[in-house]
């Protein structure tokens, strides 16, 4: 799979049930485990396959930062982190002990650490996150729309910044953690090129960085968390065959590695050897995109059609191998919005019925097919379901790189990809629903209830509740159709501690803090 | 020899000017704005305009490819755009993989396929002529990939003989290269050992059924110096050629072997170029795999040379 269409699929997910259980949505994998920080052997070395390479080590400047986010990791420190917590992914202190969101939401006050420095000496103190806002806003960023909300940068004293922000936006926490536009940059090299030579202050340092081959990262001594780096090298290698992965990690060529189908699903039986599974659900689903500008598609009644239509326990099972759940609603299980009283049955008949009412019946339907597993055998499934209930379905076969681009240039009904969801609701409405993917006019009712929903505090039952609403809302008035769940697979060999840190959200946000081997 | 290689160096240049052409039009045939889809969905206009810039997009084409031959004769290939990496670093690093696979892979070829194809030809229409035959036509349908996976699953998963992924530098350890290269070598071999074979029986049949051949036996020399002498040397310009056509192909297969293999080499290279949009690398690994192709040409023709002194001319 491309490093783009990942980079999509995986932008940044969040709470995730981290309850081990073999929840739907949730985590499936090890329950109890060691204390990594115990059993870990110092000295130990851990080798992971990822299945591309990365572009650039620069945080802001990276033409693929959210890809590229998983190498940055290890290097960089962000002001906030995420953490597997017992409802699922939470943000954590990082270079910020604490934050306060002022009453108006348009304030956020961080407290910072007064002990980091940075692998090339420089310290870190507030002036430092501000130089770093602006260079993570500036002509040459790449990560800039990230930041739009966030106007100026206050410098109170060197461990206190206030961000104030144009309007009320509690995700853009998440955005910090998450991405990289929140990673710090060494005062001394903001004005250089980072791409290969990164400065940053994270629990591993960088030996040698390969964009084919391999990363390797030795452990920062002088890191402020001496418990972060349990691996006194680590190594991010790049083998882009699943079954080159999954046969090195057998051989203990890898001490673990990202799978993906058909492996993903066979790798389940290595546990009766021992190794870790770790399933990680996230908030993007595999899925339909539909054109609500396109005729018959502007009529609600013939979406919903296309949503009954879709036998979503027969793809998960049979296609997926059972590897990603079934998924009715935008916001995925272990995800704040998330309703689990939504209730979308498989109907062919009413949706056929639907579709007949609407006078749709007989239409053709332009959908464009993504060639990349399992995504072009999904459009097969979904072009069945859709002649089955009257249309006409003309599959237009395009690659991972081509198809976002031709999808956004308009003029197709549909396009069966990822439906791509983030870590906050009010993220995946904006790049899914609203705008971005979304190449229709979005229903007027929903653009209310997301704006009334966006400023509600981050945390709060209001705002859960007024997600949940949404995504009820979503699943009786669908504006693209949500199918199965996307799941992370990471497996990695018995002698490995800490897996359950390994997947902190997704996989572009991997990250191998408290993560080691034993002897 | 020396006049005819100059003579067939220069006639490779008008097809190297053709592939730098086809490469540098890779990015007007491209569908949709180069610049933009390197620079990734959610770049800014001012982050796909400095990518414009740096690829000098808005330059006319002749401008643009004269500016990439003269850089391709001193060596440089170009930038990826955001990464600031030559591309000739890449390629560098990625070709001693890529050199080690392909020629272990040929040697391999060569020394399995020129003795059965000889020796089946020797046996004509006999058993063993049978048993080449049929395996030189499985070996052939077979793709490398299939192969690649079976000696994975059944010499490195399930038995450990040999290391299933990877690449060792021969400069680090020579054993460990060696080893690491057996299961992708084999597997990479095995279809142009095939095909080798074919050929090598077919050219020395021929060659058995002159008049020289027979007027050498009925002279009462030893088969030995017969096959040695006449009938391999005048058989092997045949053989050269399917050879040379070889290095082709196990340059394409290297592709899929690699990534089986986890080996970081040429093929999993171009495939990186594919899957993160770099057009500048993409250029880059079709040059080198054009210049690969025509060294190989141009080896086959100086071979050819040497076995046949009437080419000279």
């Amino acid at each position: 799979m491309s490093g783009l269409l990942l980079a999509l699929l995986l932008v940044v997910a969040a709470a995730c049930g981290g309850d081990g259980g073999d929840g739907a949505g949730g985590a499936v994998g090890d329950e109890a485990e060691v204390d990594p920080v115990e059993a870990a052997d110092r000295s130990g070395s851990l080798t992971f396959a990822m299945s591309y390479g990365f572009n650039s080590l620069d945080p802001h400047r990276s033409p693929n930062a959210l890809g590229d986010a998983l190498w940055m990791r290890p290097l960089y420190d962000r002001l906030l982190g995420v953490a597997n917590g017992p409802d699922g992914a939470e943000l954590v202190p990082q270079l910020a002990t604490s934050y306060e969101v002022s009453d108006d939401g348009r304030t956020i006050t961080f407290e910072l650490r007064d002990d980091v420095t940075f692998h090339d000496g420089a310290r870190f103190d507030a002036s430092v996150v501000e130089a770093n806002i602006e260079r993570a806003k500036g002509p040459e960023s790449t990560v800039a729309s990230t930041l739009e909300n966030l106007e100026r940068v206050e410098v109170v004293d060197p461990t206190h910044v206030v961000f104030h922000l144009a309007e009320p936006d509690p995700a853009l926490l998440w955005s910090l953690a998450v991405g990289t536009a929140g990673m710090m940059v060494s005062p001394e090299a903001l004005d250089r090129d980072l791409s290969s030579e990164p400065a940053g202050s994270g629990p591993f340092t960088l030996v040698s960085a390969s964009r084919d081959a391999d990363v390797v990262y030795e452990r920062w001594d002088d890191y402020w968390d001496p418990d972060a780096a349990l691996v006194q090298e680590l190594t991010i290698t790049t083998v882009p065959d699943v079954n080159a992965r999954y046969n090195g990690l057998r051989t203990d060529e890898y001490d673990a590695a990202y799978l993906t189908l058909p492996q993903a699903a066979e790798a389940e039986q290595l546990q009766s050897e021992g190794y870790h599974y770790r399933r990680q659900g996230g908030p993007s689903s595999y899925g339909i995109l539909l054109n609500t500008d396109e005729p018959p598609l502007d009529d609600v009644r013939v979406r919903r059609a296309i949503s009954l239509a879709v036998n979503r326990e027969e793809i998960s099972e049979e296609l997926l191998s059972g590897v990603n759940p079934p998924s009715n609603q935008p916001f995925n299980e272990g995800y704040v919005g998330h309703d689990d009283g939504v209730e979308v049955p498989y109907d062919p008949e009413e949706a056929q019925r639907l579709v007949d009412e609407a006078g749709a019946t007989g239409t053709r339907l332009e959908v464009i097919q993504q060639m990349t597993p399992p995504q072009d055998s999904l459009a097969q499934v979904v072009q069945q379901a859709l002649e089955d209930i009257g249309f006409e379905v003309e599959l237009t076969p395009l690659s991972s790189t081509e198809a976002r681009p031709a999808w956004r240039r308009g003029g197709h009904h549909a396009m069966v990809t990822p439906v791509v969801g983030q870590a906050d609701p009010s993220q995946t409405l904006a790049v899914t629903y609203l705008g971005g993917d979304n190449v229709g006019t979005p229903p007027e009712e929903l653009v209310a209830m997301a704006d009334e929903a966006r400023a509600l505090p981050l945390g709060s039952a209001e705002r859960e509740e007024a997600y949940q609403e949404i995504s009820a809302w979503l699943a009786e008035n669908p504006v693209h159709v949500p199918i199965a769940q996307f799941t992370t697979v990471i497996v990695s060999r018995p002698e490995v501690v800490g897996t359950d840190n390994i997947v902190s959200i997704d996989i572009a946000n991997l990250e191998f803090r408290r993560v080691g081997v034993t002897e | 020899m020396a006049r005819v290689l100059a003579r067939r160096v220069l006639t490779s240049i008008p097809a190297l000017l053709g592939v730098m052409l086809v490469a540098l039009l890779l990015l007007e045939l491209m569908p949709g704005d180069p610049a933009e889809i390197m620079a990734g969905e959610n770049a800014t206009p001012e982050a796909v305009q400095m990518i414009r810039d740096d690829l000098r997009l808005d330059d006319p084409l002749y401008e643009r490819f004269s500016r990439y031959v003269g850089g391709v004769v001193t060596g440089d290939l170009g930038e990826s755009p955001g990464s600031g990496i030559p591309v000739w670093d890449r390629i560098s690093e990625a070709l001693p993989v890529t050199l080690s696979l392909g020629g272990m892979a040929l040697v391999l070829a060569v020394v399995v396929a020129i003795p059965a194809g000889t020796w089946a030809a020797l046996r004509r229409d006999g058993l063993a002529d049978r048993a080449v035959a049929a395996a030189a036509a499985v070996l052939q349908a077979v793709p490398p990939f299939v192969i690649g996976l079976g000696l994975v699953i059944f010499l490195a998963v399930e038995r450990a003989w040999l290391p299933a992924n990877g690449y060792v530098a021969f400069a680090d350890d020579p054993y460990e290269w060696f080893r690491h290269l057996i299961l992708p070598a084999t597997a990479l071999a095995l279809s142009a050992a095939a095909e080798l074979a074919r050929q090598t029986r077919g050219a020395v049949v021929d060659v058995l059924e002159q008049d020289y051949i027979r007027a050498a036996r009925a002279k009462g020399l030893r088969d030995r110096l017969v096959i040695g002498k006449h009938v391999a040397k005048n058989a092997a310009t045949p053989v050269v050629t399917v050879l040379g056509l070889q290095v082709g192909r196990i340059l394409g297969g290297a592709v899929v072997v690699e990534l089986i293999f986890g080996m970081h080499g040429f093929g999993a290279l171009a495939l990186n170029a594919v899957v993160t949009r770099d057009i500048v690398l993409i250029q880059g690994v079709v040059l080198v795999s054009a210049i690969a192709v025509l060294i190989a040409n141009l080896l086959v023709d100086l071979v050819y040379v040497y076995l046949n002194p009437r080419s000279r001319a």
